[in-house]
Formats: structure tokens, sequence, C-alpha cells
């Protein structure tokens, strides 16, 4: 899928059809197909902030760990 | 009638018939087949004479030597042959013939020639010493090296005979005190039954596997007795094929026995047995002493002359370092005293601008770097802290985003009771797009209906 496009440029384009969409420049089939784009695009963002998010988590935990070893040293 | 006499005359007769025809003495050659004597001194003798090959007596004669005479012959006897006068020696006699009324006939012994004897044995010896020769076991018990030191021995003698007491006596005062481990094996050493007797102990030797260094036969120390009992073939057979080399030290001093002849070393006593024992084991000690002496002396002679190699070695060595090294000292005093001169103007002037700049660092630049390290610590634990905030934050936004996706999905509405209208493949907005007789397509959530346009009505 689309993994080489970044989460901000992903928001970008949502916003972009958010737009197109309130302002009544699309029509129905038109809204259909920008409305699939942007649930795709959502969902990619979607799983790049879940991973940031693991990554976090991850480095926190391995940090209090580090802290918690060099205590009992 | 016929003449008759009584056996008084007749006796008396035979008597004057002998006597007139046998009045002088004659030399007879017998064997004493018995020999007896009694209280009195008197010995009387049966002599026999044998058919050489088929041992059948030929004849046979009572003898007598009275006790005047018997002592002077039965000395002389044994001063030539070295055994007494017994049965089974032949001998070489001068007798004279008597005849009496009563007792009959008997010889008269008047003389005794013991070298005829002496032949006899001689020539009995002799052929032992034949057949032991024939059987090839004459030299037999000499090809035994003697070890060098003879220190385990067996003894073959008499308990209380004085010559074995002699012998024991000599090798326990040896003037080195040498231990000699010696075990008698009693046994009879003169006599008819000495043979039997030392063939017994030998045998004894044998079963007792000691490992003896050597067996040793001794007698003697009392008078001079019989010696013909080493002349024995059996015992001197029994003595060369031993398994142990012997020494005999029969002791006698004229004769050699067959024994003698065919041990490995003969002594004339058992002191010189001894004494012979002790020696070879003095010379082999005083050979160990030699060679000891000997080992050592090379050894410090050796020593001596690499000391000295090794001290003029040293003393060259020490010369040749100490000039090398005042050399060397001097260039090197030298260069020392250079680099000390020029490294302390570059310590002094390293060390004033050092002083000024440590002044500055080295305090300062330990606990900034400990902030430094404290501060990244918490920076980045604050950035991750905030990260996440951040990220949960984003996550609450798109979520609002994507319920107005779903708010603005077209089927969403339509599920709300709107739908939309196509014609001819096109989404239509207002009326204006539509004709009548157009085929307009209905589109719901969950499909579309198809009809022909039959009025068009503007509001």
């Amino acid at each position: 899928m689309n993994n080489e496009i970044s989460y901000s440029e992903a928001l970008d384009k949502i916003e972009a059809i958010l737009e197109q969409i309130e302002n009544g420049e699309l029509d129905v089939d038109q809204i259909a197909e920008q409305v699939k784009n942007a649930s795709n695009l959502f969902k990619i963002c979607q799983s790049k902030l879940k991973g940031a998010q693991e990554e976090v988590e991850k480095i926190l935990k391995e940090m209090n760990q580090d802290e918690g070893t060099a205590a009992k040293q | 009638m016929t003449e008759t006499i009584r056996l008084s005359d007749l006796q008396r007769k035979i008597k004057q018939t002998l006597i007139g025809n046998l009045s002088s003495a004659v030399w007879i050659v017998a064997e004493i087949s018995e020999l007896k004597s009694n209280y009195s001194g008197h010995c009387y003798l049966t002599l026999v004479e044998q058919d050489e090959r088929s041992k059948k007596l030929l004849a046979q004669a009572r003898a007598t030597i009275w006790a005047s005479r018997y002592k002077l012959i039965q000395a002389h006897f044994y001063d030539v042959t070295r055994q007494p006068l017994k049965s089974g020696v032949q001998v070489l006699i001068c007798v004279e013939v008597n005849f009496h009324e009563v007792y009959g006939l008997s010889l008269n012994v008047l003389d005794l020639d013991p070298t005829y004897t002496m032949g006899d044995i001689a020539r009995q010896r002799q052929e032992v010493i034949n057949r032991l020769t024939e059987e090839g076991v004459l030299d037999m018990n000499k090809e035994f090296a003697l070890p060098a030191v003879i220190q385990n021995i067996a003894v073959v003698s008499s308990e209380t005979a004085a010559g074995f007491q002699d012998f024991m006596k000599q090798l326990e005062q040896n003037s080195l005190g040498i231990k000699f481990n010696v075990k008698l094996y009693p046994a009879l050493v003169q006599g008819d039954t000495a043979p039997m007797s030392i063939m017994n102990a030998l045998e004894n030797i044998k079963t007792d596997n000691c490992n003896y260094d050597a067996v040793v036969i001794i007698r003697g120390g009392g008078a001079q007795s019989d010696l013909a009992c080493f002349d024995d073939y059996e015992l001197s057979r029994a003595v060369a094929m031993y398994s142990y080399p012997v020494i005999a030290g029969i002791g006698h001093d004229k004769d050699v026995s067959i024994v003698d002849m065919i041990a490995n070393r003969t002594l004339k006593t058992p002191t010189a047995v001894a004494e012979f024992i002790v020696s070879k084991a003095n010379d082999f000690h005083a050979e160990l002493t030699g060679t000891f002496d000997n080992i050592i002396s090379k050894c410090s002679d050796f020593l001596k002359s690499h000391q000295q190699g090794i001290a003029m070695t040293g003393m060259n060595i020490s010369i040749a370092t100490n000039k090398a090294l005042n050399t060397k000292n001097i260039i090197l005093g030298k260069t020392i005293l250079r680099v000390f001169n020029s490294s302390q103007v570059q310590l002094k002037n390293k060390e004033n601008a050092l002083q000024g700049r440590s002044a500055k660092i080295g305090h300062g630049s330990v606990l900034r770097l400990n902030r430094l390290s404290q501060r990244f610590d918490s920076t980045s634990y604050r950035f991750l802290q905030q990260s996440k905030f951040c990220i949960k934050e984003e996550i609450n936004n798109i979520s609002h985003i994507e319920k107005k996706i779903k708010s603005l999905d077209p089927e969403n509405i339509m599920k709300q009771g709107y739908c939309y209208a196509r014609v001819k493949d096109k989404a239509v907005v207002g009326v204006d797009a539509i004709g009548v007789g157009d085929m307009l397509v209905v589109n719901f959530f969950d499909g579309s209906v198809e009809g022909k346009v039959e009025k068009v009505i503007n509001s």
C-alpha cells in the first residue's frame, strides 16, 4: 500500500478531500470515490500513529528498566 | 680187612703233608670279604677270589692277623692308602699255611703290601674318571662363572664337624663386616653312607630353590680320615651335573678326590674356603671403592679445569663489560643531560600553559558533563512523554476526522432515507438535466430502481 506517504502528507490529502466535499465541488459519484480514498488514507495515518505509540511505549519501558537495573547496581 | 686209622691220625698226616710242602710263606692276592677284630686285638678275615666277569666265587679261605702284627699292618696300610683296612679291598698279603687238627685250615697273615691296594684304588678311581669323561660331565660344574660376591651360601657338612665351625668363624670375622647368608644342609661326610647322605643334602638344596650363589661341601678339621667316599661315581656325577657352582673344602693336603677334581673350585680346608669367599667380597668392595674414588677424582678434575676456564671467561666478560659500559655511560650521561635540560624547559612551558587552562576546564567540565547527562536523560524522558501525549491527541483528532469521513459517505447518508438519481450513467443534481423520456435510475443504499420520465415538474 501507500507506505511511502508520510503521516502529514496523508493528513493533508484527507483535509483537501474534506474541503472539496464540504465546498460541494464534487458530485455523488466523486464523493463516494473520494470518501473511499480518505478512508484508506485514514487507515494509513491510524497505523502510523499506532506504530509510533508502540515505539514510544517501548522506549519508555526500556528507560525505566535501565534506571531500575542502574539503581540496583 | 681194610686198614683203619683214627681221625686225629688223618689230621696229623694232612698237617704233615701241608707243612712239608708249604713250609715257607707265600704272597697271595685276594679280596677281603669280611673283617672282624675282637677285644684281644686279633683280626679275623675271610679272603675270597671271584671271577672278574661272573663274580662267581672261585676260592675262599679264613685268615688271621695276630694282634701284634695287626696294629703295625693297619697303620702302615692307612699311611699309604689313606683308608682303613676293610672289606671290599683288594690286598696283596704274605701268608703261611696253618692246619689245626680241630680248627682246620687257616692262613696266618705275616705281612701286607699296601702299594698293591693303592694301585687297585687308583685303577678304580681312573675308571670313574674315564666314565665321567666319556659322559662329558667332568668339567660341567667348572663351566659356572662364580659371581663376584658369593653371599648366599648353602653348606653341606656335618653340623658338629670342627670344619664347619672354622668356616663360620672365618666368614663372620671378616674385616669389612660383610654379612653372609649361610644355611647348613647337614650330611655325613665320611664313611660308606657319606655319598648318599651328601646327595640327599644336594637334593634338599635344589628343592629349597633359594637362589644360592654357591654350594660349599666341607669336611675336615679333625684327624685325617677316609677320602674314598669322595671318589664315589654317583656322588661325583651329581656334583658335576649340579645346578649351582660347588666349592669343595674337603680337608686334606696329599691327595685329590674326584669331587675335588670336578668341583667348580677346590680349597684345602674349610677355613680356606671361607677365606676365598671373604677375599672375593673384599676384592669386589675394593674394586667398587676404587671405581668410586676414580669417579670422584675424575669429576673433581673436570670441575677444577672447568672452574678455571669459567673464572677466566668470567673475568674477561667482566673486563669487556666494564669497558663497554664505561663508554656507553659517558654517551648516555651526555644524552641524559641534554634530554633533561630540554625537557625541563618544555615541561615548564607546558605546565604554565596547562595551569591557565586547567583552571578553567578542570573543575567545570566534570560538573557540566554531569549536568548535561542529567539534562539529557530528563529531556529525552520528557520528550517521550510529550510524544506519547501528542500521539494520543492526534489519535483523538483523527477519530474526529474519521467521523467526518463517515458522515460524508453517500452510502451512510442514503441509509438515512436519501437517494440519488442518474441519467445516462451520470448523477443528476437538478431537474434541469432531465428530460421527458429519459431513463432515470434512482439509487438507494441497497439497490436501484429504473423508470422512464414522463413528466418534469420545476418547483
